[in-house]
């Protein structure tokens, strides 16, 4: 560039003022264009984790020479003993030489002390040993008021329930829940409505410690040519379960009659419940991993079918099978229907896939922003969030990668991989603002599963972020201008106790927004199961219909903001004790409550 | 055109230097008996001691331009062409009137493509030797690869009609077909029809001109009366292939071509042109083996190299034509295509990085070349540098506005960046340019559907089945489509065609992270 001579002081005086003039209006009106686009003043996603007191770490092997090894690292949010503030299930599993030489991995339940630090309650609760652990979601499938866990694993699941008194009891077996194969991602629904959350548990390959694949033996354990992991393509695939609610603590497996079996053994990882066409009843979303993801829709007679190609959602927009790894579900359009993100491997795009009613979606991930920063990026972890509490579902996703290996490679993928979170645009875009958060979600780690909820009951979504080799992060949410929000918390009474898949549309002025309680979700993981609302400037939501999983609706007027309501099915808004179960002392025999 | 007068050079000129080896025999001593046993044993072949016997006179005279002469046309053998240019200029400079020296450097310069110097030192022979139809043989045919027809009819002329050797007429005949004077050209066919009874090869070798100059039938007519001349050799069979393959007959072409093989299986020319009949017929793989023997039996030939650069890449094996190309660079550092080359194969092979850098150098040489501004566009892509692949995209179409692969490309951009409007106007551009253009009209339905217009949508994408009915991807947006129309059964068969297909496409599991699906990048310019 050739640069004029500099102009002397005195001629330069004149012009000097005018293109100052208009300069300043081009700064001015910038701002202005940059205000709409990005809040002058964002919150912060802050590295807390030393000031927690956790000290948990994820087992891991150097190399993952098994695809195992790379798959774990669910996290659960879950307010085990209903104290109002969300612990955390940290996940965990051994290497394969740790399991063959019988080895275990500790999991671990930390109690959240209400003052920004938690407590290891592992031992005492006795969730410490589950199994070769991937991921953990919530239930209440005995409807007696206390969360329990249900853990995926290697090897089939585990089901926790919970004693009411600080500790849990494995049920797995009492409770029929006959499962061997590799499990992943599970979630709770009440897909027939009687009241009962049945339980789906996604299945990923069919993976045995006595067979193991040979590392780098064949193409499909090749990456640019380099020795890596096997899989999933070339591995035989496993099949899915869904399994009936008997409503007396008991299962039965139904998922050949139901039409879920997956008979032709895709590789399934998030799997997410939710009515997806609106006509009351629960369908089932399931992203699987190289290989079409399934959308079932649910026939409303224990029987379902998969309409994801028809739907728009089985694989991406232009026809291609991609790596489906976490699901987010959000009514970022505020068209109160709810779209579907899907986390997947590099060099493809997480796909937005937008609902646009009938059981009709687009692939608008390009349209939308999100493509193209994904791109570089193995996703996992996902969810949409009110990240700055103006009303809009924002998004955030964990990423890191699947081999060690990668970094000898020079394709421009690294390992250790930073976290994205876009804000929404309110036009159906998003804006990338990672580097505007905070500089914990730009440090580059192997993340997994990522649970959001409202750790410290402030109005503001916090995440918790499982990484596969080390320790964890959590963030917490804050600073930022001063939004309203408002947070609920649902009890079942003919629906089932948690009130899984209740639907909230929130009403706050021209602010219209929508979303529902659910079970799993992200990568592995369970987010917070109370529902929240970010309202702006609104101090006060003009109403709130709720749609409880029975099928009765309920309307509650004019609630103020900044507050967390408890709302018990057929009575509206309750004290918080109302909601919540007898408190129990006694051994952890309790009985299993048949009504609620 | 394909000229062969490297073969009837190179046999002119060896045939011409051996006889000057014998003509220019030294005085009967020790040394000269040395020098002529060492001629004979080159005759035969048996360079090594041809070569002792040369050291023998050199060692005691380091001078005697016969032995370096000798010596010389032992390392063009040998294909030791810096050595060779020493030797030979070192006679040359000993010996500034001897006639073989000259036509020993004549030949290096032809061995290694350089036409200018081999005139230059023709000229020189000529001066030395006026009367020399060997000489003017070897001048017209040097003229004729520079297609400089008057020179070498000029050359051919100073040949007395007495004296004109077989080798001339092809000449002539190839002079006077550039010169467009074809009656003059067929006026010799008499007298080559005299001669080749005696020289069986000078009617294939005037059958090559004719074909050459796409006298075809011409051409036929000679080759069917020297099929009557036994024994039929592997150059008949070769131009035989040749005519036929002009004639459209091409199996007909490919039986001769194999003959040609047959017979001499180290013939670069019939594999060459089997390979190219293979490759116009999608027999890639096929095309390919042949090229390898050629590049097996010529590893240092600048034909061979590019044309297994370029069919390696249209049968998939880009590795090999990134191989082949930057051998081709080093041969010929100078030549603009053959960098382009290797800037096409490395962007085919996923180099893309290394693709950027060569097809910037490439353009530094020849900076309006649409084509290579459309494969740095695309390579730019790969690299997900969009601003610089839209700019070079932009370019090429202001160079060749008809230029459909650059308008789909920036509509692809454009869907990347999430402006379906901007993709849409852009792949509206490409569809008119090319209505045939399937690939175009599908992306323009997915657009239109994701636009939620339908009858466009549906439109196009019924038009891009029409045009490709096996591309998967196409039933699945139909499906999509049809799903929208809440035409149901219809949209079932689609998906079903859809899944079919990508069944066919993919039969087995994929490594991980396979790349993704470049575009085919614009071959060489012709």
């Amino acid at each position: 560039m050739i640069r004029s001579p500099r102009p002397t002081f005195v001629s330069f005086w004149p012009s000097a003022l005018s293109l100052l003039g208009l300069l300043v209006a081009l700064l001015v009106s910038s701002t202005e264009l940059f205000s709409q686009q990005i809040p002058t003043q964002l919150p912060q996603l802050v590295d807390i984790t030393d000031s927690t007191g956790i000290k948990f770490e994820h087992l891991s092997s150097s190399e993952k020479k098994y695809i195992v090894e790379s798959m774990g690292g669910g996290v659960a949010l879950i307010d085990y003993d209903r104290d109002g503030f969300l612990d955390i299930y940290f996940t965990n599993a051994p290497t394969v030489d740790m399991a063959i030489a019988g080895q275990k991995a500790r999991s671990a339940l930390y109690h959240n002390n209400g003052d920004g630090t938690f407590t290891d309650v592992t031992d005492k609760a006795g969730v410490g040993y589950p199994c070769f652990a991937m991921g953990a979601v919530v239930g209440d499938y005995n409807n007696d008021g206390w969360p329990d866990l249900l853990v995926t694993c290697l090897g089939g699941v585990v089901l926790y329930r919970n004693n009411g008194d600080g500790t849990f009891t494995d049920v797995t077996k009492p409770a029929g829940l006959i499962d061997t194969q590799f499990a992943t991602g599970a979630a709770f629904g009440d897909y027939d409505a009687d009241g009962f959350a049945d339980l789906f548990v996604s299945h990923y390959v069919d993976f045995h410690l006595d067979d193991l694949p040979k590392f780098g033996s064949s193409k499909t354990c090749q990456y640019h040519s380099l020795a890596v992991q096997c899989g999933p393509r070339g591995l035989k695939g496993a099949g899915d379960l869904l399994f009936h609610n008997n409503g007396d603590g008991t299962f039965t497996d139904v998922s050949k009659s139901a039409g879920v079996d997956d008979p032709h053994g895709y590789y399934g990882l998030g799997t997410v419940w939710s009515d997806f066409n609106d006509d009351g009843r629960l369908d089932l979303f399931v992203a699987n991993d190289s290989t079409p993801n399934f959308l079932y829709r649910n026939d409303g007679k224990g029987h379902f079918t998969d309409v994801a190609f028809l739907a728009g959602v089985a694989v991406s927009g232009d026809g291609s099978e991609q790596a489906g790894m976490g699901i987010a579900l959000g009514d970022y359009l505020h068209t109160g229907r709810l779209s579907l993100f899907i986390t997947h491997f590099s060099e493809e795009y997480a796909a937005l896939f937008r609902n646009d009613g009938g059981m009709n979606f687009t692939d608008v991930s390009f349209q939308a922003g999100v493509a193209s920063p994904t791109i570089p990026y193995v996703g996992w972890g996902t969810a949409f969030f009110d990240f700055d509490n103006d009303g809009w579902p924002d998004l955030f996703m964990v990423n890191g990668h699947v081999y060690p290996q990668v970094d000898t490679l020079d394709v421009g993928a690294r390992y250790r991989e930073p976290k994205l979170l876009f804000l929404n645009q309110h036009d159906g875009t998003f804006r990338n603002i990672s580097e505007l958060a905070g500089p914990a979600i730009r440090i580059p780690q192997v993340s997994r599963g990522a649970a959001f909820g409202d750790l410290f009951n402030d109005g503001r979504i916090d995440i918790v972020v499982e990484n596969i080799d080390g320790k964890p992060l959590i963030l917490r949410n804050q600073g930022g201008i001063h939004n309203h929000w408002i947070e609920f918390e649902l009890a079942g009474t003919k629906s089932n106790r948690l009130a899984l898949n209740a639907r909230l549309k929130a009403f706050a002025g021209d602010l219209v927004q929508v979303d529902e309680v659910r079970s799993g979700g992200s990568y592995l993981s369970q987010n917070d199961l109370r529902i929240h609302f970010g309202l702006a400037s609104h101090d006060h939501l003009d109403r709130v219909e709720i749609l409880w999983p029975s099928g009765k609706t309920e309307t509650i007027n004019n609630l103020a903001a900044d507050r967390l309501y408890s709302v018990k099915e057929g009575e509206g808004i309750v004290p918080r004790e109302k909601i919540l179960p007898p408190q129990r002392r006694e051994s952890r025999q309790a009985p299993v409550s048949k009504g609620h | 055109m394909t000229v062969y007068w490297r073969p009837i050079t190179a046999c002119a000129l060896i045939l011409f230097a051996l006889l000057t080896l014998c003509a220019a025999s030294a005085p009967p001593d020790e040394n000269s008996q040395n020098i002529a046993r060492a001629a004979t044993l080159i005759q035969a072949g048996k360079l090594d001691q041809a070569e002792a016997q040369l050291w023998d006179v050199l060692k005691q005279h380091p001078d005697n331009a016969s032995a370096l002469n000798l010596l010389g046309t032992i390392r063009l053998q040998q294909k030791r062409y810096a050595e060779s240019e020493t030797l030979l200029n070192r006679a040359t400079t000993l010996a500034p009137d001897f006639l073989p020296v000259r036509v020993n450097l004549a030949r290096l310069f032809n061995a290694q493509g350089e036409t200018d110097k081999e005139i230059t030192t023709l000229l020189e022979a000529a001066r030395l030797a006026p009367t020399d139809a060997d000489v003017d043989s070897a001048l017209a045919s040097a003229y004729l690869k520079q297609n400089d027809y008057r020179r070498a009819l000029e050359a051919l002329q100073r040949i007395p009609a007495s004296h004109r050797p077989d080798k001339a007429f092809p000449l002539l005949a190839a002079s006077y077909l550039g010169l467009g004077s074809i009656n003059e050209a067929r006026a010799l066919v008499p007298a080559v029809m005299s001669r080749a009874a005696k020289n069986h090869s000078l009617l294939v070798d005037f059958a090559e001109v004719l074909l050459d100059f796409d006298l075809v039938p011409d051409a036929l007519a000679a080759l069917q009366i020297a099929e009557k001349q036994p024994p039929l050799t592997s150059e008949f069979f070769f131009a035989m292939g040749r005519a036929r393959e002009r004639k459209g007959e091409l199996v007909l072409a490919q039986k001769n071509y194999q003959r040609a093989i047959d017979l001499n299986p180290k013939s670069l020319s019939a594999l060459q042109s089997l390979s190219h009949l293979l490759a116009e017929q999608g027999k890639w793989e096929k095309s390919m083996e042949l090229l390898a023997r050629c590049r097996a039996i010529a590893p240092d030939s600048p034909d061979v190299l590019r044309k297994f650069a370029a069919t390696s890449l249209h049968s998939g094996h880009a590795a090999d034509a990134v191989d082949a190309a930057q051998q081709l660079v080093k041969l010929r550092p100078d030549e603009p295509e053959a960098v382009y080359l290797v800037g096409v194969a490395q962007l085919q092979n996923g180099d893309f990085e290394q693709a950027r850098t060569t097809l910037e150098r490439y353009l530094q040489l020849r900076p309006a070349d649409p084509l290579a501004l459309l494969a740095l566009g695309m390579d730019e892509v790969n690299l997900r540098d969009f601003p610089a692949a839209q700019t070079n995209f932009e370019q090429c179409i202001r160079l060749d506005p008809k230029q459909v692969e650059a308008y789909y490309q920036l509509g692809s951009i454009s869907k990347d960046q999430g402006d379906a409007p901007a993709a849409i106007l852009y792949i509206e551009k490409a569809v008119a340019i090319s209505p045939a253009y399937a690939r175009a009209h599908a992306l323009l339905g997915q657009l239109y559907l994701s636009q939620r217009d339908y009858p466009k949508a549906q439109e196009h994408l019924t038009r891009a089945v029409e045009l490709a009915p096996a591309v998967a991807d196409t039933h699945y947006q139909l499906g999509l489509l049809f799903a929208r129309l809440n035409q149901h059964d219809r949209a079932q068969r689609e998906m079903d065609q859809f899944h079919k297909l990508k069944a066919k496409e993919n039969p087995g599991p994929v490594p991980p992270g396979s790349k993704p699906v470049t575009t085919a990048p614009p071959y060489p310019p012709s």
